[in-house]
This record gives C-alpha cells, sequence and structure tokens, in this order.
C-alpha cells in the first residue's frame, strides 16, 4: 500500500524547513567561532553542549509534555525562534556569546530534530517508514542544501551575524507550517492487557540501551572526522574566508547527501535490510581514515568528509530512525529524545575529551584518522549486535500480543506440593480431582488419600496408580480388603494377591457379585495351580458379559499383566468398544512386551483410542517407532492409518523419527498427511530446537511451498479479473483463495521448522492477521530469515497489490498470461489439487465450456480417489449432452 | 514452551471447578490458565453496555452478574459472554456487577487462538454447545438444492454439506475432506435409520427421499437436505429421535471419526462451529425473548 502524498510531504516539507534554519545557524555559528574563537575551543564547545542538551531533554522529560511529540515539537521550535532572536541581537554586542551561540545551534539541534523524528515514528509503520523515510529524509537534506546555499549567498554580501537573524526568521515560518502540517498521532498499538507487555517495555528499555551505544560510538566516529576535517580547513583557509568556504562545501556534501537519499536510500533499504545498509557508513569512514592516517593526503579527508556528509543526513539518519520503529511508542517517546541526547552530544563531548588527549599525546592531525578508523571499526560491530536486537525487538513486539503457547506444568517443588495436598481437601470434587492427578503427574500420589472420604477421590487415585502398586499403597490397601466400594476392595484383593493372599479368599471373592471384584480374584487366583479351570470359566463369563465386566477384567489385568492374559487382551481388543479397548491399552502401554504392533497399528484410526494407542507404541520404543515408519514408507497403509502417523511418530521425539518425517516431507502424496508431517516436525523442533533436521530438504520444501502460493495467488488474480460471477466460479475463487491461504501457512511452517526459536506461528499470524503494526513488524522477521529471492516471491503473495505489479513482481515464477478464460481453466484443471480439478470440471460443465472437452479428456485422471475420476467423468458427460 | 507461573496451580485448580474445564487435559488447563487475567470488579460496574462488543469472556470465581432490566443473571462457576464472543455479536442487554466480583478474564482477542491451540478445550466447549443447539434446536432450513439420480460428486456433496447447520460456516478445504470420506447409503422405504437413545456415531443427510422423525414431543417428516445425527455426534450424545424412511432414501454418511478428523486436522472448521451454533442460540434466546 502506497501511503498518502500528505503523509510523506507534509513531514518532508517540515524536516526542509527546519534543515534551512539549522543550517542558516551552523554556517553562522562555524564562521562566527572559528574566526573569532578558533578551532581549539570547539571541543569545550562540544562538552558544553553535552551538559546542556543533558540538562535540558531531563528538565523536559520531567515537564511531562513529552508525551504529546507535536506539542513537544511545537513548543521546542518556539524555544527556537525566541532564542535565536535573541542571540542575533546580542552577538553584536558581546562578541563572546558567539560560545554561547555554538552551544546554542547544538542544543536546537537536540532538541528540535529528534522531536520531529519522534512525531514522524508515531504516525508511520515500519514497511513505510522504509518507503517514505528516505524522501523525508531528502526534504531535510535539500533543506540542508539550501539553508547553506542562502547562507554562502549571504555570506557574501552581509556579516555572519546577519545569518543569526535569517536562522531565527526560518525557525519562525517552520512553527508555523509545523502547527498547520504536523500530523496528529494515533496510538494503534497493542493494547497493554498482558503481563507480557510488561516484558517488552523492559526489553525495549534494553534495546534502546543498545541503540545509544551504537549512537555513542557513532557520533565519536563522526565527531573526531568533523573536527579533523575542520581542523584541516582551518590551517588552510583564511579566517575571512571561512564562512564563504563553508557555505560552498556543505552545499556540496548537500547535493550529494540529497543524490544519495534520492536515489540510493530506499533501494539500499529494500535490497540490503536495515542492518547492511548501517554498515555502508563506518566502512567508508574506516577506508578513509585508514587512508588519511596512513597518506596524510588532503584528498583522504575530503573523501572522509564526502562519506560522512554524504550519508550522515541521508542513509544514516534514515537507518539509524528506523531502528527505533520497533519500540512500543510508549518507552520510544520518553526514552528516544533522552537516547538522541545521549548518544548525540554525550558521544560529542566523549569526542571532545578523546580531541584533548589526542592532542595531549601528539600534534600530528594523522593520528585522528586511527582514531576514526578504530573508533569506526567498533562501530561495526555495534551494529551487528543493533540488527540481532532490532529483529529481536519485533519479535518481542508480537509476542506481547500473542497468547500463552503450550505452557508446562512444573515440577513440584514443597509450595506447590503442600497447596495440592491441601487442594485435596476440598469440598470441590472437582478441584480435589485436579489436584490429585497434579500430584500423580509427578509421581507423588499420597497412600493416605486412599482413607479420602469421598469414594470418587479413592477411586481416581486407584486410577492413576494403573496398578503400580508401592509397597506404602499395598500397605494401606491392605487394610481396605473389607472396604464398601468394590473397586476399593477389587484394588485391595489386587494388592493383597501380591502379598501372598490366602487362595479361600480369592476363592470366596470370586464369587462376588462385582465384576471388579471378580475380575481380580481371578487375576490373582491365575498365579495359583491347580485354578486353571476356576480361572478359564471365570473369564470367559466376563468375556461374554457386560461392557463392565469386560472393563473390570481388562483393569485387572492391568494390575498383574502376564504373558498368559496375551490372548485375553487381544480378545477384549477385538470387541471395539471404546471403553474396554482404552483398559486394554493401558494395560499394554503398562507391558509393552505384550503389544501386538500390526494388530494396533490399525486401531490409530479409532479416534477414541488413539491417544492410547500411540502410548503403547511409544511404550514399545524403537520396536514401535521402526513399524510406524516402516507404515509411513508403505503405500499400501491405508489413508485413514497414515494420516496418524505422523504425529504418532512425534511423539519420540528422537533424531531417527525427525528423520523419518523430514526424508518424508517431499515425497508423501497426500496432501492431509504432508501438513501432519509439517506440524508434527514443527511441535517437535519447538519442543526441542537442538533437534536435528535436514534444512536443504525443509529449505526445498519452503521454496515449493512459496512456488504454490505464488501459482494460486496468480490463479486467484487471472479468475477475479475473468469476472465471471456464477455460482461454480465462485467456488473457484474461495478455493483457491484457501488454496493461497494454505500455501502460505505451509511455507511458514517450514520457516518455523528451519528457525524454532523464531515464533514464526506468531509471524504467520500477524501476516495473514488485519493488524497492521503487527503486520509490518511480522515483514521485518521475515526479512532476516528469508533469502532475497524467495522474499521477493513471498511478499508478491502476502501484500495486496494490484495484480498486475504483483505479475511483475513474481516474474516468470507466476504461470500464464492465459490467451483466453478456457486457457485459464485448462491451466486449472492440470493443478495437481483434487478438489480444485473437481471444482473446475463442475465449472466447465455448468458453464457448457466445449472448447475444454479434449482437456478434460486429457486431463482426467486414471487412478487416484474416485470422486476425482468422477468430476471429470461427470462433466464430459454432461458437455456430451 | 514456558512453565506456568506460580499462580497458574491455584488457577488451574479453581479452573477445574468450571463444568467446561472438568475433563480437560492438564497442559491444556495450564496453558488456558496462562492465559487469563485475575480481576476484581467492583459492585454496580457496567461490565457491558447493550449493543456492546465484549472485550472478555468472565469466568466467575465469586459474586454476580445481571442484566438490567431483564434480570437475567450469571454466578459463581458460570461463563459470562461466551456466546456473544463466539458469535461475535453485541451484547444485547446491559449487564452490570450486581455484588464485587471476582473472576478470570479470557480476552475476546485470544479466545480463538486458545481454542485453536487446546484442541481438547475446543471440542469440550464445541460438544456444550452442541449440547446446546440439541436442546434448542434452529428452525429448519429448507433445501434450495436438486440433485439428479446419479451419485453425487465432490462439489454435489459440499453444496449439500455447507447447508447443514455444523458447516455453514467452514472452508471448502475442510469441507472437501469431509466430503471425500463421506458415502452414499441407500434404504428401502420403512427402514429406521436411528433409534432414539441409541449413542449418535455419525451424520446423515437426505438426499432424495423422505424419512419420518418421532420423539416424544413431536412428529416431523424430514425432506432432502434434512440431516439426522451429525449435531448428537458432536454433542456425544444419543439420538433425540426415532428416524424411520417413508419412502425409498439416499442419503450421505459421514462417520463420527471423520467428522472429528477433520475438526482436529482443521481446527478453523471447529472454531466456525463455535460460532454458528452460539449464534443459534443467541437467536433462539432472542426468540424466546
Amino acid at each position: 500500500m502506497t501511503p498518502p502524498r500528505r503523509t510523506v510531504l507534509a513531514p518532508a516539507v517540515l524536516l526542509f524547513g527546519i534543515m534551512v534554519a539549522h543550517a542558516l545557524l551552523e554556517t553562522a555559528r562555524d564562521a562566527l567561532f572559528l574566526a573569532r574563537l578558533g578551532p581549539q575551543h570547539l571541543a569545550s564547545a562540544y562538552l558544553a553542549i553535552a551538559v546542556v542538551a543533558m540538562l535540558a531533554v531531563s528538565a523536559v522529560r520531567r515537564w511531562g509534555g513529552v508525551r504529546d511529540p507535536r506539542r513537544t515539537l511545537l513548543t521546542f521550535l518556539a524555544l527556537a525562534v525566541i532564542g535565536t532572536a535573541v542571540l542575533a541581537a546580542a552577538i553584536p554586542i558581546a562578541p563572546s556569546f558567539v560560545f554561547v551561540l555554538y552551544v546554542w545551534t547544538g542544543l536546537v539541534a537536540t532538541l528540535v530534530v529528534p522531536s520531529f523524528w519522534t512525531l514522524i515514528d508515531r504516525s508511520l509503520r515500519i514497511n513505510e517508514a522504509k518507503r517514505v523515510f528516505a524522501v523525508i529524509g531528502a526534504g531535510g537534506v535539500l533543506g540542508a542544501m539550501v539553508g547553506s546555499a542562502v547562507a554562502s549567498m549571504l555570506g557574501r554580501v552581509v556579516a555572519a551575524n546577519f545569518l543569526v537573524t535569517a536562522g531565527a526568521i526560518a525557525f519562525a515560518l517552520t512553527a508555523v507550517a509545523t502547527f498547520v502540517l504536523a500530523p496528529h498521532t494515533v496510538d494503534d498499538e497493542l493494547p497493554p492487557v498482558r503481563k507480557r507487555v510488561e516484558v517488552l517495555s523492559r526489553q525495549s528499555r534494553r534495546y534502546v540501551r543498545l541503540l545509544v551505544v551504537v549512537g555513542l560510538i557513532s557520533t565519536i566516529a563522526l565527531t573526531l572526522a568533523d573536527l579533523t576535517f575542520k581542523r584541516v580547513l582551518a590551517e588552510r583557509f583564511a579566517a575571512a574566508d571561512l564562512a564563504t568556504a563553508f557555505g560552498a562545501i556543505y552545499t556540496l556534501l548537500n547535493l550529494i547527501g540529497l543524490v544519495i537519499q534520492l536515489v540510493v536510500t530506499s533501494r539500499l533499504l529494500a535490497r540490503w535490510g536495515v542492518g547492511s545498509a548501517l554498515t555502508v557508513l563506518p566502512i567508508l569512514l574506516i577506508a578513509t581514515a585508514s587512508g588519511f592516517a596512513l597518506t596524510g593526503a588532503l584528498i583522504a579527508i575530503i573523501a572522509l568528509k564526502l562519506s560522512d556528509g554524504g550519508l550522515r543526513h541521508s542513509l544514516h539518519r534514515v537507518t539509524s530512525e528506523i531502528l527505533y520503529l520497533p519500540v512500543p511508542s510508549l518507552v520510544r517517546d520518553g526514552w528516544k529524545p533522552i537516547a538522541d541526547a545521549i548518544s548525540q552530544r554525550g558521544g560529542q563531548a566523549l569526542a571532545a575529551l578523546m580531541w584533548f588527549m589526542i592532542a595531549s599525546i601528539s600534534a600530528r592531525t594523522q593520528l585522528l584518522g586511527v582514531f576514526v578508523a578504530a573508533i569506526s571499526l567498533a562501530w561495526l560491530v555495534a551494529i551487528r549486535f543493533a540488527n540481532r536486537a532490532y529483529v529481536a525487538q519485533f519479535r518481542d513486539t508480537l509476542k506481547a500480543g500473542d497468547i500463552e503457547r503450550d505452557v508446562r506444568v512444573p515440577a513440584l517443588d514443597g509450595d506447590s506440593s503442600a497447596l495440592l495436598i491441601e487442594a485435596l481437601a476440598s469440598p470441590d470434587e472437582p478441584e480435589a480431582l485436579a489436584a490429585l492427578e497434579l500430584l500423580a503427574r509427578g509421581g507423588q500420589v499420597p497412600a493416605l488419600v486412599l482413607y479420602h472420604p469421598r469414594q470418587s477421590v479413592v477411586r481416581r487415585t486407584l486410577a492413576l496408580l494403573e496398578g503400580d502398586l508401592r509397597p506404602d499403597v499395598v500397605r494401606v490397601l491392605g487394610h481396605l480388603i473389607e472396604h464398601s466400594d468394590p473397586k476399593i476392595r477389587a484394588a485391595a484383593l489386587m494388592a493383597a494377591s501380591r502379598t501372598g493372599t490366602n487362595r479361600a479368599l480369592l476363592e470366596t471373592a470370586s464369587r462376588d457379585p462385582d465384576p471388579d471384584v471378580r475380575a481380580a480374584a481371578l487375576v490373582g487366583l491365575a498365579t495359583h495351580p491347580g485354578c486353571e479351570a476356576l480361572v478359564a470359566d471365570g473369564t470367559a463369563e466376563l468375556l461374554t458379559g457386560s461392557v463392565a465386566d469386560r472393563v473390570a477384567l481388562a483393569h485387572a489385568i492391568g494390575f498383574s499383566p502376564h504373558e498368559q492374559f496375551r490372548g485375553l487382551l487381544y480378545k477384549l481388543l477385538a470387541m471395539r468398544e471404546p471403553a474396554v479397548m482404552r483398559e486394554v491399552l493401558r494395560v499394554l502401554a503398562r507391558a509393552p512386551q505384550l503389544a501386538d504392533l500390526e494388530r494396533l497399528l490399525v486401531l490409530l484410526e479409532d479416534p477414541h483410542v488413539r491417544g492410547d494407542v500411540r502410548r503403547v507404541f511409544i511404550a514399545t520404543g524403537s520396536r514401535g517407532l521402526d513399524r510406524l515408519i516402516a507404515a509411513l514408507d508403505d503405500p499400501r497403509t491405508p489413508i485413514v492409518v497414515r494420516r496418524h502417523l505422523p504425529r504418532t511418530i512425534s511423539r519420540f521425539r528422537s533424531r531417527t523419527a525427525s528423520a523419518a518425517l523430514v526424508s518424508r516431507l517431499l515425497r508423501e502424496p497426500d496432501g492431509t498427511t504432508e501438513f501432519k508431517i509439517l506440524r508434527a516436525l514443527g511441535r517437535m523442533r519447538v519442543n526441542d530446537p537442538q533437534l536435528p533436521v535436514d534444512a536443504s530438504i525443509v529449505r526445498e520444501y519452503v521454496r515449493r511451498s512459496i512456488s504454490d502460493a505464488v501459482r494460486y495467488t496468480t490463479f486467484l488474480d487471472a479468475v477475479t479479473a475473468a469476472g465471471d460471477r456464477s455460482p461454480s466460479a465462485e467456488l473457484i475463487r474461495e478455493l483457491l483463495a484457501e488454496k493461497r491461504r494454505w500455501a502460505i501457512e505451509h511455507t511458514f511452517r517450514g520457516l518455523g521448522i528451519l528457525y524454532p526459536r523464531d515464533d514464526l506461528r506468531s509471524v504467520h499470524d500477524a501476516i495473514v492477521g488485519g493488524d497492521d503494526s503487527r503486520r509490518s513488524a511480522a515483514h521485518e522477521i521475515i526479512e532476516s530469515l528469508v533469502t532475497a529471492e524467495l522474499r521477493a516471491a513471498l511478499f508478491a503473495v502476502i501484500e495486496e497489490l494490484d495484480p498486475e505489479l504483483r505479475r511483475g513482481r513474481i516474474g516468470d515464477a507466476a504461470p500464464g498470461p492465459f490467451a483466453s478464460y478456457e486457457a485459464l481453466l485448462a491451466a486449472l484443471l492440470a493443478d495437481p489439487s483434487e478438489s480444485l480439478k473437481c471444482v473446475v470440471a463442475h465449472h466447465v460443465a455448468e458453464r457448457h465450456l466445449v472448447g475444454l472437452r479434449h482437456d478434460l479428456s486429457r486431463l482426467r485422471p486414471i487412478v487416484g480417489p474416485p470422486l476425482v475420476i468422477y468430476a471429470f467423468d461427470q462433466a464430459i458427460a454432461r458437455l456430451d449432452v | 514452551m514456558s512453565d506456568l507461573n506460580p499462580q497458574g496451580l491455584r488457577r488451574m485448580l479453581t479452573l477445574r471447578q468450571f463444568p467446561l474445564f472438568e475433563s480437560a487435559d492438564l497442559d491444556e488447563l495450564a496453558t488456558v490458565a496462562e492465559n487469563l487475567v485475575e480481576t476484581t470488579i467492583p459492585e454496580g460496574t457496567v461490565i457491558a453496555t447493550a449493543g456492546s462488543r465484549l472485550r472478555a469472556v468472565q469466568l466467575i470465581l465469586e459474586g454476580r452478574i445481571e442484566t438490567k432490566p431483564r434480570g437475567q443473571t450469571w454466578r459463581e462457576k458460570q461463563v459470562f459472554g461466551a456466546l456473544e464472543v463466539f458469535a461475535d455479536r453485541e451484547f444485547a442487554h446491559t449487564a452490570v456487577a450486581a455484588t464485587e466480583l471476582h473472576t478470570l478474564q479470557l480476552s475476546a482477542h485470544d479466545i480463538g487462538e486458545v481454542l485453536e491451540d487446546n484442541f481438547g478445550v475446543l471440542l469440550t466447549t464445541l460438544r456444550e454447545l452442541a449440547g446446546r443447539v440439541l436442546a434448542a434446536p434452529p428452525p429448519q432450513r429448507i433445501c434450495t438444492c436438486q440433485f439428479s439420480g446419479t451419485p453425487l460428486g465432490l462439489v454435489e456433496r459440499l453444496i449439500l454439506l455447507r447447508q447443514q447447520l455444523p458447516f455453514t460456516a467452514a472452508r471448502l478445504q475442510a469441507l472437501a475432506t469431509l466430503a471425500h470420506a463421506s458415502d452414499e447409503v441407500q434404504w428401502p422405504a420403512g427402514t429406521v435409520i436411528v433409534r432414539a437413545g441409541d449413542p449418535a456415531t455419525g451424520g446423515w443427510i437426505l438426499i432424495d427421499g423422505t424419512a419420518r422423525s418421532v420423539n416424544s414431543e413431536q412428529s416431523r417428516v424430514l425432506e432432502p437436505g434434512a440431516a439426522i445425527g451429525h449435531i448428537e455426534t458432536l454433542a456425544g450424545r444419543e439420538h433425540t429421535a426415532t428416524v424411520e424412511t417413508t419412502m425409498p432414501v439416499r442419503a450421505l454418511r459421514s462417520s463420527a471419526s471423520a467428522i472429528f478428523d477433520v475438526l482436529e486436522d482443521h481446527t478453523d472448521v471447529g472454531l466456525a462451529m463455535m460460532s454458528t451454533f452460539a449464534g443459534a442460540l443467541l437467536d433462539a434466546t432472542a426468540r424466546l425473548n
């Protein structure tokens, strides 16, 4: 989306005005200062500016007016007008005011320029900013150029102190323009509803601190470079000619800056991104400063100044401003003026101190070149950190607006256990049961819960123990053998039979009317010699009884899962009763040696027991994993089973499991299974980012998914342009839109596997969501992850673009253009998507497009889902009528 | 993956007291708990104004919310505003805290994502809503489609499925998966398709022919396009009526496992169903009023 013209032009005009005024003042102050006080006092002036600027920013922040950047800018401009006018009147009276003018010029720049950018930052999003900052910045460069040119011309006809008056007039005009043109800011960031917003603010403040460090280093390097340049110039020119010389040089520099701003900045940002664009100026400074340090040649110092002057207010300014955009306005509005003051004025002060230090070491100007090169190198390193933090800041911004996902129940510490044990006594049964489950998860179910007054709690305890009778539990159960609840009595009986209950007791219990007690007794008796017939008859009776009987039998076997019960367990399983099956599967999970993987594999189809089947497979370890991998690779595996293999395999969380899934990713013919592989791998990698995957396969998958997205987007544009409003054409459009969305989701899931720490899920949600600021943040993260080649195509499909523009951006990767509507439909019939083929075949028949009769015959699948073949046959038949 | 915060454990225990979370998986419960905000609201505070959208669903821990002037009340362990948020509709009345309220809030903006990420909770919520729809069924829709005697193609199946309440807002891809997994069945006249009280194991949509649905309260004729058993299957309930064919019938059958597989693979379908059901329930309430 192209921002409205006013969004770009109004700020450009304002910055133009500010920079005209500043250039007039800057020229006046430099000329007056060097002529009247000399370059030896420059460093002191910088120190004074730093102190005054810091005091001023702190004071302004304390007043609290900084919350509205528009009002702040207007206030500062008004102060600039008044202060400059006073100085214009004072300088002819007392020449010492030249020093004050120097400090004042720096102070005004410190307050006005950052306030302007803070205002603009508030009204633009990152993707807009990247496009329009260059134009806005160009306004500034042009302003500086015009200001310098005017100063140069005026310098020839009037004394330098009149330039100060001109500066005051320029500020006054800009203040009026600001009142009329400055945008009113609207805060549409994420609503601060979650605790993550607080975390984000903390992280943002940390990020701003990093930016201050980068700003400090860059300012030191640039100030030292500037001082070196001025020192050389002061040595070569007469004092009277300095105003004219500075005016001419600054005009040239600004002209270079303007060209760079208009021609280079936007392109460089689009092609290289913020991180790389930031490195251009320090690299040039290292090269030119090193050249000057080594040779002392004038050309080197001029090249240095050209780099500085050409890039500082264009590329460097724009990229530095963009670095602040991921910071929430709540933090940015308050901290940016301070950060700017510290980094600019603090940097200048530090540079001034270094200047003194270097002067005390040696009088040779070349030594300054060594320092500039060294500091620029440090700047380059700092940029690397800043760039990482920049992307992380966007990531944190997205996270702050997201829900907490996959929260883990923590390991129970003393306090947690005490809380849960207290909750066991809750009068609210679900609460007590929840506490019990949480305790069971930590293996901390107290044996005394078996004395709980609520039978439901005791029963649940027994179920959670799943036959795992610890010695303390066995002791307690021993006292419950006469309990009124048959389930508790049955568990007590099983516990007792482990410790050698007498046979008579079990035989009596085997005639109990309750199936749980009877089953427990029969399982207990199975180990007693001579009871075979009793056990066989009893279990046969339970087997042919009610569902409750069979559940009881399976449950009892769970307390003693011996080989001798294998046949019985599979008979129970074959009855296909979910409650019984679940009980049997629990037994098999506890005794995986009894698991028959072939019989279990087909049960993955059943949603009632799928989770339990998965637990059994996991319990069988590598034997189970190998069988699952073989089934995934076997084309004969029924589709209803195959679709549940990826998630089952992923539960193993091993390298073998991830390798098997990755290797299948590009080969899987079934779309649903492919999606499940993708989802399973994504989850595995999020849970364990260290888990290795073959990145080349996943990258190829991402490339393929982007290609799908491109294809469906182009088809969608073409079908929409065709303007057919028939119901079947609407259906095609709807399906294509879904396919496009689906392919984009696949792309992001693939990227999520490659970059599990980057929370690509949030990035995807932001891209497809309706919030522009989140989408912009997501855009930046993608830019840092995806190669330039794929990025162009991906952005072309996710952005709302005019179809022609999109086709231009996609290039040859887009299918078509299509000579006719029929040619488009023929291409759609040839698409791999089965649903799309069916809907298009239906449409062809509905519109009676006989010209496509041949394509239908040619593209009719020979094998595949019956509905797809039928769709083609049906369409051909309708055309032939 | 993040660890549950210290208050989270207590919040999990509290959540369990709500019928909706009684059977939720512990990990899912932990995730839901972590996304809730504990709030105390003074007596008399306006929770919702008539015609406004709710910013959050309130799980009431203590206190009472009442609407004015009708006096509908929500108390402890009840959820306020869920239907409006699911259906993305405005709240019809003004609701105020009748006493000091202690609630757990789940932002309306987050609720879809929380459910999408926690399939068990989504399914339980869907089951609850489907059960309520069964108790207050919306007016039967008139099927506008006509089919020839030939077997249905994918597109006809899509059209037929989309006319059913649970699938009206479902995406085509998901419906295509269900259509592929469904099959056509035929019965002669006088066949009992389902009996009242039998557990629902899937759904049928009549393509041709008619059937009679009889329960203790009423008897009605089912015509082409009418659905049998989908909502009962989603609600995990028994059939509420006996359905017997009155002439030869052709129907599209979708098994419960096919329906639930589609829900698991396309959580957006589940969310769309919830929205449709919630809308139908709000409409039913409006009709009653």
